[in-house]
């Protein structure tokens, strides 16, 4: 078994009176593809929100390769090596294809206010650095076409793979999927199925918010279900699938056993 | 003591003033949701058309006022109609602009045709009246009577009636009130027909104390910004009693620290309080 | 408005014409009106293109600009009036004082965001000038300053001087600081910094998540310019020789803004057109009846409302569509 990459130990978060989630527990090993399912308002985006850092948390801890990351700001997370898309497909619209990808790899360069305005070299090599990383990530995730296209012009679908291309340019160990299928049409579920697929192949650990069954059931290795902010049940997909609280939080108690 | 209690009075005086620009401001804002920065410029016309209608006309204070207050509430419906409305789905930077736009025309157009000078009003309640061992005219009074009068009736309008309940709506949730049948065009009318008829009010309460000049506005509208940022953009109680809040400190640190400070002090005040609660104290948005 | 698009051969064509085009004006305009008149506007240029950086660019809305202007006069002025110091290292230290300040408003203000970040940068500029105008033991309050020296002659290894006393030689400083100005934001909006910048204009959340200090890169864009605000406000007291609080006052502000959005926001070219055209027909405008502000207004609200990208906007659109590539 792989160790574990990420550790979420007893997380809590409130909102006001609201408790989202409830002293969670789950693990993401490393080099596999985890799936966080659940009705919704269930709690998932919000673990999330709080593993990088958008929400602070009510109570619990998250560890990172080890290291506790608990609250620290969504830039330090993303230092450290966790990306992640949003729910709501987030790109820079107005930008071009190609810079949007460019400026995810930002974090990983130095750019000094001198070297920046005096032109040295070693700007400009740090800048290639990032522009290289952006055409890797153009042919990866089949972009290339597309490279200066306005962001805001392109496909629902298009626009997804830009954004997991974006996250892919931070050179993550794992990376956070939010709903990567939503809005898309079943035609196009199987081309954002295989590039996850491709994902884990090229060693980055993924954990998904999914909805769609077809994709939450084929697509991970390990699968946990949540409702209202509780953890009812973790293991592989088919197991899961079976279970009776799982059905009977997503149908209803009359279609459970 | 008899100072204190003076500046006390001359606080709750101000914080009426206050009151009134700022919930013409958070009743716009609550519907904008951006805040409207001509609200200023729109006080100040209001207190020349009262003036204008006062001295040329030779009109009764209180017909003056209204009038100015029906004036302006035509005007703010204009506004919104040509300016605010087309900008609705932009960024809030270009809704911004034009209201800077807006304070142009208004207050270099005010400077143009009335001149840089400040105008006296003809003074309408000037018996002078002795409460809680201190002197005040009573114009003062009239103000904080007046304010109290028109908060009263703004709250039963918004809480009372159906076409309160649907600016209500629509400051809540726009689409969902457009969904339920709501026009929503017409309360956003509405709302900046009320908030700068609330303006002209204020501006023409205060007219025959302060005197009358085109940058009138300009203290004016940034005091109303750190009541509505302090009370919570878009909140009615936010805006009172920030206002009310306001007008005492001011008051009071101008009388006991050094008035030419006191626009410091209350900035200071402002800055502090977004450096701990970047949305305010109330903040929501 | 478009992001990063490199100079074309066009229009690195153009852009060189025209500088050589600035060089060559004083050897055929010897008139000291027109000469003034291209001086301000270089003047006004720098500071509002140094605005686009942390508004255009960086997309907050910052309404202090006007403060750090003036105290950059300010800081100028006052060090070579009672500090009797040069022209050169005093427009260093006020550039570094006009940071400094720049780095503790700029550390407070830049918590807020949006509209809150509009009025609380406002707010500072009130503070500043009020400020400026009531410590009259330092700053002489609204009596002003009076007598700001230009910088010294600069003697030439070969005889003879360079005497900033006369209109050609300070036109020629201006034009040269101009330049830098454009030249040190044009390098940096060109680059990985830059792009930091157009990421949080362009969604803030988003540039957080993958990895880009929000606070830092904002503060930076603010620091940067405030410093060249700083700066040519330090060429305005040594032009002028006369310092009044008003020039920190918020209508500066204003003013700058009107040039950033009328020449067009997030362009290069476009705060130095707007400042271009709008000193040149107030200035020529002066003695005509007609109030200014009030022709800005009108002009601000029918270019917010019809040619959002302001003349730079609506020139690229233009090019756009002849050059074939279509509309949007």
């Amino acid at each position: 078994m792989n160790p574990a990459l990420l550790e979420v130990k007893g997380l809590c978060k409130d909102f006001g009176g609201l408790r989202a989630v409830d002293a969670v527990d789950f693990q993401v090993r490393e080099g596999e593809i985890f799936s966080i399912m659940g009705p919704n308002g269930s709690g998932k985006t919000t673990i999330f929100n709080v593993i990088t850092g958008f929400y602070p948390a009510t109570g619990g801890r998250v560890f990172f390769r080890g290291e506790d990351v608990t609250n620290l700001k969504p830039y330090t997370v993303a230092q450290k090596g966790i990306a992640r898309t949003f729910q709501l497909t987030a790109v820079f619209s107005r930008d071009t294809v190609f810079d949007n990808l460019v400026v995810g790899h930002r974090l990983r360069v130095r750019a000094g206010l001198l070297g920046t305005v005096f032109g040295s070299r070693q700007t400009r090599q740090e800048e290639g650095k990032c522009r290289e990383k952006a055409e890797e990530i153009l042919e990866f995730t089949g972009l290339t076409r597309d490279r200066s296209r306005i962001a805001g012009s392109l496909t629902q679908e298009a626009q997804k793979r830009l954004s997991i291309g974006m996250a892919l340019a931070t050179d993550p160990k794992l990376l956070l999927l939010d709903e990567p299928t939503g809005g898309v049409n079943f035609k196009e579920i199987s081309n954002l199925v295989s590039l996850i697929e491709k994902i884990k192949r090229n060693g980055v650990t993924v954990c998904l918010i999914e909805h769609k069954m077809k994709v939450a059931m084929e697509l991970p290795d390990r699968v946990m279900v949540l409702n209202y902010g509780r953890k009812i049940t973790e293991g592989a997909p088919r197991e899961v699938s079976q279970d009776q609280r799982v059905i009977e939080a997503y149908l209803g108690k009359s279609y459970a056993a | 003591m008899s100072l204190f209690i003076q500046q006390v009075l001359n606080g709750i005086m101000l914080g009426s003033v206050y009151s009134l620009v700022a919930l013409g401001l958070t009743l716009e804002y609550g519907i904008l949701h951006i805040p409207n920065f001509t609200h200023g410029a729109l006080y100040m016309a209001g207190a020349y058309v009262t003036f204008l209608l006062a001295t040329s006309l030779g009109l009764n204070f209180w017909v003056a006022m209204i009038l100015s207050m029906i004036a302006l509430a035509l005007i703010g419906i204009v506004m919104e109609r040509l300016v605010y409305r087309p900008l609705m789905l932009e960024s809030p930077l270009s809704s911004f602009i034009a209201a800077i736009g807006m304070i142009f025309i208004f207050v270099d157009g005010a400077l143009y045709i009335f001149g840089p000078d400040f105008k006296r009003f003809p003074p309408v309640h000037t018996q002078v009246v002795q409460v809680l061992g201190t002197t005040i005219t009573f114009q003062r009074i009239i103000i904080i009577l007046v304010t109290v009068a028109l908060i009263v009736l703004l709250h039963l309008f918004i809480k009372k009636t159906v076409v309160g309940a649907t600016i209500e709506a629509t400051a809540q949730d726009m689409e969902g009130a457009r969904l339920m049948g709501i026009n929503v065009k017409r309360v956003r009318m509405m709302v900046f027909a009320l908030g700068t008829a609330l303006a002209a009010a204020a501006a023409s309460l205060v007219a025959p104390i302060h005197l009358v000049h085109p940058g009138m506005g300009g203290p004016v509208i940034l005091k109303a910004f750190v009541i509505i940022i302090l009370g919570g953009m878009g909140s009615i109680p936010g805006a009172i009693i920030g206002g009310f809040l306001l007008g005492l400190v001011e008051s009071l640190s101008g009388g006991y620290i050094s008035t030419s400070y006191h626009e410091v002090f209350s900035f200071g005040v402002l800055v502090s309080v977004l450096a701990i609660r970047p949305t305010g104290l109330f903040g929501g948005k | 408005m478009r992001t990063l698009t490199e100079l074309s051969s066009p229009k690195r064509l153009i852009v060189l014409l025209l500088i050589l085009l600035a060089f060559a004006i004083p050897f055929f305009v010897s008139s000291r009106f027109y000469l003034h008149i291209l001086i301000m506007c270089f003047i006004w240029g720098m500071a509002a293109s140094s605005m686009n950086l942390i508004m255009g660019y960086t997309g907050q809305v910052n309404l202090a600009h006007g403060a750090f202007f003036g105290i950059g006069a300010y800081a100028a002025g006052l060090l070579m009036l009672k500090w009797g110091m040069n022209f050169w290292p005093a427009l260093v230290l006020a550039c570094i004082i006009t940071v400094a300040l720049g780095f503790f408003i700029g550390i407070l203000a830049l918590r807020t965001k949006g509209s809150y970040f509009a009025i609380g940068s406002m707010c500072f500029n009130v503070i500043v000038t009020v400020i400026i105008d009531s410590w009259e033991e330092l700053t002489e309050g609204a009596r002003g300053l009076l007598g700001i020296p230009r910088p010294s002659p600069i003697p030439l290894p070969w005889g003879g001087q360079i005497a900033f006393a006369s209109m050609p030689t300070y036109y020629y400083l201006v034009l040269i600081f101009l330049l830098l100005t454009l030249l040190v934001i044009y390098r940096i909006v060109h680059s990985m910094m830059g792009r930091s910048f157009l990421a949080i204009r362009g969604n803030e959340e988003l540039a957080e998540s993958i990895g880009i200090h929000g606070m830092r890169t904002k503060l930076l864009s603010f620091l940067i310019s405030t410093a060249l605000a700083g700066v040519a406000g330090v060429l305005y007291a040594s032009y002028i020789g006369f310092l009044s609080p008003e020039i920190s006052d918020y209508h500066v502000t204003f003013e700058f803004l009107i040039f950033c959005l009328i020449g067009g926001l997030g362009t290069l070219g476009g705060p130095l057109i707007g400042a271009f055209l709008l000193t040149v027909v107030s200035e020529l405008l002066h003695g005509v009846a007609v109030p200014r502000l009030v022709a800005y207004g009108f002009l601000l609200v029918l270019i917010i409302i019809f040619l959002r990208g302001g003349i730079m906007g609506g020139a690229q659109m233009l090019w756009l569509k002849v050059s074939g590539k279509g509309g949007r």
